[in-house]
């Protein structure tokens, strides 16, 4: 096990290495110039790469970078006149955070209700009203959505405040807008799983042996047909907590999404790198503890010899571990 | 609402699978808990500190808050280059002179100022009193420590260049030629600064009211270092309103200096300024109270223009059309040029494209700038543009077509990549198109780009903008000059030259203003050397208890210490 953590720590640093080393040209081919402004004379343009270092050729500012980071520092900020990365990322992160945790915790609460009820009441119109609610969802785009939930909840009724983020109940509405996602997607899931999940056998043999409807839902067919959600959830919360910046910019929400599309159209070169960094960290830190718990769960993945085998094992062993766990269940 | 949220509920418990309260319970629990315990985990730090919005209104407080529109980038008045920087340093710093609400220079630090006889050497004498927020006084050295700390080459100052297009030495010192010594700025003791000019320049003084002209205490920017500026107690204030609180992405709250010298003319005490780039949004919160003054444009201009809570001007900008004549042989004709001066419509671009406050240009150097006496340079020169006549541009352009041998050539119209840009290109290409008959071609470029190929000359018909550095023609006009870096269509008139060199030169203020006017007359009238669309404008929604609202139209905006809040 612990062989088998250290080999993915390596991989994740090589996975590091190079997504920084690919943004930092791309980021480096952007047109353009940090220093954008049609009264700026070639003199001090001079002067301003000469003190931001981008006098220098690309290879140098490569090496210097990428000691720093290795260092753990992302450097100064162009757009905001000297002012730390890593700084502005650490009181920006939190706040996107923040908001997308609530949204997915919101969105998985309220989407697992819909999805259990519609199943459990297949072809009822709560089924009806919970697809319809699941595809409007998916398909209303939030700065569509955003605006609906400011107008209405915010002007017309009053409830939530309309904008900015000072105490909670500033982030109810942002979080309600990236929910709306979260919720249908969730629905979709468990209203799908649910029904396969039902119709099988060992279901069946649950309710003969008498058990209550209540313990087959829960101790049988909720804990199968949830085990594929982790999978679809996993990436939906990384994605809702690194920003959105529709949903911050409709709200006047100080997060990271925002501000890392910014950076991009004003060539904050370091802000770019520095937000890609934080992202990337977050991502193969989440890729990692997800190889190591598939490690867990299903003890095959990591004796399985290889590692490339890991996706595809972790596919296989859904269906294969949703029938060994029904038939736990048949014993008690 | 919670009634009937309890009822669905409990409908749901009976049935096939008889999920019990309890079970709920538990499944709700869980989430619940979790939100609490992000709850707690965050109210103490992410969300922003509870600033007071309106509140205050029992003690009477008077607050208004603004939209400033974009995140502070920087608080260095030696660096700083945003508008939403500049205003918010325009109300809690104070240059020697400070504008007033018809952007004339008043003396602020100053005292007064002494101007030789040959309008080269000013000497300044500071005001008995006037201290920083730290309780140190405000002195002449730290006038002369902040205008070389901007020009210094270490500082790469994008505005240096307000300070040294000026002040004799200061060119070659920023330029890392000259000495520091050679700058004539000169602290003679600690209430009388000395400043030489390198040519006359009535429009200067105004300019000492400008950002980068600010003071700055050495001992407390060298005690700061690299947090200097970076928090509101990490800068030190002589202005009208002091900095409380300071987050680059959330906004400032400003609060009266009672220890400035003119505060019992300063009537607003609380100033917040909040950040929302969203329009909707700003409209919304302005509409709920939330905000006391936001800009609009486009539909809500149109939604608003009549109301009570609109506000508009035009600032010192001028948006214009520029023809290569390099590139297309065509446009070294001036029947041509003069077709496309009057064969776009300019009311209705400004009143159906911009929709922003903008107006239509009537010549080159925009409204409000500085004339002769108490007149307007326009108001003095009078149009200078001619009216839209699309019958007499045809003939101008078939005319001028025939006299440059027939060929009526593509020509690629050069834009950037914006919502407005575009629709500005479409409207030029259909007008000219339908109204001249020339074939227009649009080519979009991301800002940046199409700033090099104008720089490069690689271009055949564009438009750009001039924003004025300061209030007098000569800020638009010497662009025109055929060694100015800014003259990208390749224009040259040795009579243009020679009236801007004399007016560059000129100590009889009069003659000198007569100069310029004749200068506009040859380069829009005479040459057609640009066509000028429209000067731009700004539309705000703006509380009517708010009176007397300044947003100067050049320089910094927002000046809350002229403003009056009534009921």
């Amino acid at each position: 096990m612990i062989r088998y953590v250290l080999r993915r720590v390596v991989y994740m640093l090589i996975t590091l290495f190079v997504i920084i080393s690919v943004t930092f040209f791309i980021s480096k081919l952007l047109p353009g110039t940090p220093f954008a402004d049609d009264k700026l004379t070639p003199q001090t343009r001079a002067q301003l790469f000469e003190k931001y270092g981008l006098d220098e050729p690309i290879y140098v500012q490569y090496a210097k970078y990428m000691i720093n980071v290795a260092q753990g520092d992302l450097g100064n900020s162009f757009y905001f006149e000297s002012r730390p990365v890593t700084q502005m990322i650490l009181e920006r992160a939190p706040v996107s955070a923040f908001v997308g945790i609530q949204a997915v915790i919101f969105g998985l609460v309220v989407g697992m209700v819909l999805g259990i009820v519609s199943a459990l009441r297949h072809n009822s119109w709560w089924d009806t009203l919970a697809v319809v609610i699941a595809v409007l969802g998916v398909s209303v785009p939030t700065f569509v959505l955003g605006p609906i939930l400011q107008y209405v909840f915010g002007v017309k009724l009053g409830l939530f405040p309309i904008a900015f983020f000072e105490s909670w109940w500033h982030s109810v509405l942002p979080s309600l807008a990236l929910s709306v996602f979260v919720i249908s997607t969730v629905a979709r899931f468990v209203r799908s799983e649910m029904l396969e999940v039902l119709g099988q056998d060992y279901i069946t043999l649950a309710k003969a042996k008498g058990l209550t409807g209540l313990a087959v839902i829960i101790r049988h067919v909720m804990r199968n047909a949830l085990i594929p959600l982790v999978t679809v959830l996993a990436p939906l919360t990384i994605y809702l907590i690194t920003g959105s910046l529709v949903v911050e910019q409709i709200f006047a929400v100080p997060g990271i999404g925002e501000q890392f599309v910014q950076s991009i159209f004003v060539n904050d070169y370091a802000m770019i790198l520095g937000t890609s960094v934080f992202f990337s960290v977050f991502f193969v830190i989440a890729l990692l503890l997800q190889d190591i718990s598939y490690g867990i769960i299903d003890p095959r993945i990591r004796i399985a010899g290889g590692s490339a085998t890991v996706a595809a094992s972790a596919g296989d062993s859904r269906g294969d571990g949703g029938d060994g766990d029904g038939g736990g269940g048949g014993q008690t | 609402m919670k009634t009937r949220k309890a009822r669905l509920g409990m409908g749901e418990t009976p049935g096939a699978t008889r999920i019990t309260r309890k079970d709920f319970l538990k499944i709700g629990g869980t989430g619940l808990a979790g939100a609490a315990l992000l709850g707690t985990a965050g109210c103490g730090n992410i969300f922003g500190g509870e600033q007071g919005g309106n509140g205050g209104g029992g003690g009477g407080t008077k607050a208004v808050t603004v939209n400033l529109g974009d995140t502070i980038r920087d608080l260095d008045s030696t660096t700083t280059t945003d508008s939403v920087s500049s205003d918010v340093l325009l109300n809690v710093m104070s240059g020697l002179y400070r504008l007033d609400p018809s952007q004339q220079p008043v003396p602020d630090m100053a005292e007064g100022v002494e101007i030789s006889s040959d309008k080269l050497t000013y000497t300044f004498t500071l005001k008995d009193g006037v201290t920083w927020s730290n309780g140190d006084p405000v002195t002449a050295q730290d006038f002369e420590y902040a205008w070389l700390r901007a020009l210094d080459p270490e500082t790469a100052g994008q505005y240096a260049y307000i300070l040294s297009t000026f002040i004799e030495g200061a060119t070659e010192f920023n330029a890392g030629d000259g000495s520091v010594e050679d700058v004539a700025i000169n602290a003679r003791d600690d209430k009388t600064l000395e400043v030489k000019l390198v040519s006359p320049s009535p429009f200067w003084l105004g300019l000492t009211a400008f950002y980068t002209y600010y003071p700055q205490k050495q001992s407390y920017v060298e005690e700061q270092g690299d947090q200097y500026a970076q928090n509101a107690n990490s800068l030190i204030y002589n202005g009208p309103y002091l900095l409380t609180e300071f987050d680059p992405t959330q906004g400032v709250t400003m609060v009266k200096n009672d220890d400035y010298w003119d505060a019992a003319n300063t009537d607003i005490q609380r100033v917040e300024g909040r950040i929302v780039k969203e329009l909707e949004t700003s409209v919304n919160l302005y509409e709920s109270g939330e905000l006391d003054e936001t800009e609009i444009d486009g539909q809500y201009v149109a939604e608003f223009r009549d109301s009570p809570d609109f506000w508009s001007q035009t600032y010192f900008a001028t948006f214009y059309m520029v023809p290569n004549l390099e590139a297309i042989p065509l446009f070294q004709n001036v029947n041509v040029r003069k077709a496309l001066q009057m064969g776009f419509d300019r009311e209705a671009l400004v009143n159906q494209i911009l929709q922003n406050g903008s107006e239509p240009a009537s010549g080159y150097v925009p409204d409000g700038i500085d004339g002769p006496g108490d007149q307007t340079f326009r108001e003095a020169v009078g149009p200078t543009m001619p009216e839209y006549n699309p019958e007499e541009a045809r003939r101008l352009f078939e005319q001028g077509v025939e006299e440059e041998g027939g060929e009526n050539p593509q020509v690629e119209l050069l834009a950037y990549d914006d919502s407005t840009a575009r629709d500005i290109a479409t409207f030029l290409q259909s007008q000219l198109q339908d109204n001249l008959g020339m074939n227009i071609n649009v080519n979009v470029q991301p800002f940046d780009r199409k700033l090099e190929l104008e720089a490069n000359g690689e271009f055949q018909l564009s438009w750009q903008g001039w924003i004025a550095d300061y209030n007098d023609p000569m800020t638009f006009l010497d662009l025109w000059e055929t060694e100015s870096p800014f003259n990208t269509g390749g224009y040259s008139n040795p009579e243009y030259d020679d009236l801007i060199n004399q007016a560059q030169e000129e100590t009889d203020f009069a003659r000198r203003m007569q100069l310029m006017m004749d200068a506009e007359e040859v380069l829009v009238a005479d040459d057609a050397a640009t066509a000028p669309m429209y000067f731009e404008g700004e539309a705000h929604l703006l509380r009517p208890t708010i009176k007397n609202f300044v947003d100067h139209q050049y320089g910094a905006g927002l000046d809350a210490k002229w403003w009056r809040l009534e009921g």
